[in-house]
């Protein structure tokens, strides 16, 4: 049965292939969709399969023609696996907190990313298991492959954002996931997730505002089943309580979230319940406001703390009563300067709570006071941002990185302080806050992109930065700025321009198979074969065909190296980056006049292998850089 | 400075570390620290926490003789007796309604750090 065999091959093919990625390493990827070039060779498999058994069935069925091969409904299941991973890892894996399997077949069968980050997504997946499960098996699991990803972008962030949570360490996990939902090359569901996330953050904190805002973009289903809860206001008609209903039906983690629609429904609302005031009012708007956590700080608690010390400040009452506890004490203080002192230090502490939040100070009502704290609280934000920047300006100009997670919860928690300090400056500070970020944290950035690799988080680092210095004119930099946006935005790294002494450079580049892809596909090609004439005239054929067609096409671009050499060592560079091999560690041998092998000594993660075979247009000056190599490698340094 | 430290450094108001109101008489407040420092050296229960604005918190025989020093001065006691002004409470100011432990019903996070 040439179809089983088919499939069969697929298996022992995808599980060789899985064998090699069990361990939480850097696995050398195709720059192709091949996983979703396997899963539509399954599913045709699949859906071939299940024509057939649902032709012998009904024919056994009506006919009493011979069962259909019970094998084949077995490879068929197989197959449909295959073709929707989803749901086993969904359904099954991550509930029960598979990491290691969930996260290999992820990463095995990802569909395709835009943004080449297919690791992120067995990230994502390990995450989510050992999220669901915790133990310290499975979390170091997850930090392991985290700490050993090739390249992290969005889906990276969010599995470091959820083992942080895990952790309990919930600030930096909201810095994070803010900064997935925000940066520009996202997965769309890798967003959707960290909304959700923020939404259930802000659920348990009781902050009906956050949810909203965060349902507010494109969120997901528990994001917006928050809101609606959030929202619903008792008593509600019985229209909004089936939309509710219904919404909750389509809504994953039903179980979880249904003795909260049940509570709506009944009736409570999630409105904060009333405090009653103390006997003190000022103090107690006071007491009230810095209970707060940072992230149940409101306005309104801000506005009465602001009020009190103005009362408090001007208070008559509260001079004539400093007065006379003065005299009884025998208290040689100056009263008005001790009131002053107080209220300053009663300001800091409002200081204190606000800078650390997300809030705007613009809409209080002007007061000598309000304007204290407004100068207070740019102060502690200004010191906040110059803090963890000067902290990234420090490593960049020391060439100490960090992990590639812990580069990206850096600029969450950077962009976390300058969109804070956004908020409260005047004109003349936003000047202040440019020159922080520019080009001090910039820089970081250039490196971020060239030396790491990491251009998701550098473009977003460039974007910020160029709004910024949009908002202060500075024109020259915010050109600078927006051309690295679009440097790192494309599809492909920017490729860097063949140095003009380029001795051998072939435009066209290498396309090197990976010899493994290639034979398996070349081998599906008799098996395809046999399948298309064993299904006779089934108007499969043609399909059948047309994808074998476009496999033995797809590998002649699953390996594109560009190789250029120079007087100073061999430029390397593919879909996923450049890389600069020096002279030492560079063999070259010529195998004819046109085609030399570079083999790397030293190379990163992504570059796989690390000999390539390079062609060239002008084989003189192929001699000629070989000759210049060799003279000098073997010409001693001075 | 962050918002712990305003309300740690509210919360050894002398007044509250002492227990007294804030127009109690000076031999009253030396009468109390006595009667604390004491107290606490035979370990009795009750004399180990006090109330603050923010809940209860520790009390230890330092905190004890630091404020009846601080309260001897008359400048500094009426710095402190502003502060005094507000009725202590004895937990935390009432949260407002939320989904507790949302995080970790639906298995997305702090559930390691009980």
């Amino acid at each position: 049965m040439p179809g089983v065999g088919f499939a069969v091959l697929v298996v022992f093919w995808l599980l060789a292939r899985g064998a090699r990625g069990a361990a939480p390493q850097a696995q050398p990827q195709s720059d192709v969709p091949f996983a979703a070039l396997v899963r539509i060779l399954a599913g045709l498999g699949a859906s071939t399969m299940a024509v057939i058994v649902a032709r012998d069935g009904l024919g056994w069925a009506r006919d009493g023609a011979p069962e259909p091969p019970r094998a084949l409904m077995a490879v068929d299941v197989v197959l449909w696996s295959i073709a929707i991973p989803d749901l086993w890892i969904e359904g099954v894996l991550v509930p029960i907190g598979a990491a290691r399997l969930s996260a290999w077949l992820e990463r095995t069968l990802a569909p395709p990313s835009a943004y080449h980050e297919r690791d992120g997504a067995g990230l994502l997946v390990a995450a989510r298991a050992a999220a669901r499960r915790p133990s310290t098996a499975r979390l170091a699991y997850a930090r392991r492959a985290i700490a050993r990803a090739p390249q992290i972008g969005s889906r990276g962030a969010a599995a470091h954002a959820l083992l942080l949570a895990v952790e309990g360490h919930l600030d930096d996990a909201r810095a994070l996931f803010q900064l997935v939902t925000d940066v520009h090359f996202r997965e769309p569901g890798t967003a959707r997730f960290a909304r959700d996330w923020l939404a259930v953050d802000a659920a348990s904190r009781g902050d009906r505002r956050a949810i909203a805002r965060v349902a507010r973009e494109r969120a997901g289903r528990l994001a917006r089943l928050l809101a609606a809860l959030a929202s619903l206001e008792a008593p509600a008609a019985w229209s909004a309580r089936a939309r509710l209903c219904v919404r909750w039906a389509f809504t994953p983690y039903r179980r979880q979230t249904w003795p909260l629609v049940r509570r709506t429904l009944a009736g409570a609302t999630w409105t904060a319940p009333h405090e009653p005031m103390l006997s003190d009012a000022a103090l107690e708007a006071h007491r009230r406001l810095l209970g707060r956590g940072p992230h149940e700080v409101r306005l309104r608690d801000v506005r009465a703390a602001v009020e009190a010390i103005e009362t408090l400040s001007t208070s008559a009452e509260l001079g004539a009563r400093l007065a006379t506890r003065a005299l009884a004490l025998g208290a040689t203080t100056d009263v008005e300067r001790l009131r002053s002192d107080w209220c300053r230090a009663l300001t800091a502490d409002v200081a204190d709570v606000v800078a650390p939040t997300d809030l705007s100070l613009e809409h209080l009502e002007s007061s000598p006071t309000k304007e204290q704290l407004l100068d207070a609280v740019r102060e502690r934000r200004r010191a906040a941002l110059e803090g963890l920047a000067a902290d990234v300006r420090a490593r960049t100009s020391d060439r100490r990185d960090l992990p590639a997670v812990e580069e990206w919860l850096a600029w969450s928690r950077i962009a976390r302080a300058l969109r804070r300090a956004l908020r409260s400056a005047s004109d003349a500070e936003l000047a202040v806050l440019h020159r922080i970020v520019y080009p001090g944290v910039t820089n970081w950035a250039v490196r971020l992109c060239n030396v790491r690799g990491l251009r998701w988080l550098a473009s977003h680092v460039f974007a910020t930065s160029a709004t910024l210095a949009e908002r202060v004119h500075d024109v020259a930099a915010a050109s600078q700025l927006r051309s690295n946006v679009r440097g790192c935005s494309a599809a492909f790294l920017p490729r860097r321009a063949l140095p003009e002494d380029s001795t051998v450079g072939d435009e066209r580049g290498n396309r090197i198979a990976r010899l493994g892809s290639f034979l398996f596909l070349f081998a599906l090609v008799p098996l395809g074969v046999a399948t298309a004439v064993w299904l006779g005239n089934s108007p499969f054929v043609p399909v059948v065909l047309a994808l074998l067609a476009v496999a033995l096409l797809l590998p002649t671009r699953v390996r594109y190296v560009e190789a250029a050499v120079t007087e100073d060592g061999v430029l390397i560079q593919n879909a996923r980056g450049a890389f600069f091999a020096e002279v030492d560690d560079v063999t070259m041998v010529p195998i004819t006049s046109r085609a030399t092998w570079i083999r790397l000594a030293r190379r990163p993660r992504w570059i796989a292998g690390g000999t390539f075979l390079t062609f060239s247009r002008a084989p003189d000056v192929t001699r000629s850089a070989l000759a210049s190599l060799r003279a000098r490698a073997t010409t001693p340094g001075p | 400075m962050s918002s712990e430290d305003a309300r740690r450094r509210w919360c050894e108001c002398p007044f509250f570390v002492l227990g007294v109101a804030a127009d109690a008489p000076r031999a009253e407040i030396e009468r109390t620290a006595q009667r604390l420092l004491a107290e606490l050296a035979v370990g009795r229960e009750k004399a180990k926490t006090y109330a603050t604005p923010f809940g209860p918190r520790e009390r230890t025989p330092e905190l004890v003789r630091a404020a009846v020093a601080e309260l001897r001065d008359p400048d500094k006691r009426l710095a402190h007796e502003l502060w005094a002004h507000v009725e202590p409470a004895s937990s935390a100011p009432p949260a407002q309604a939320r989904w507790d432990g949302a995080l970790e019903a639906l298995g997305l996070g702090r559930r390691l750090a009980r």
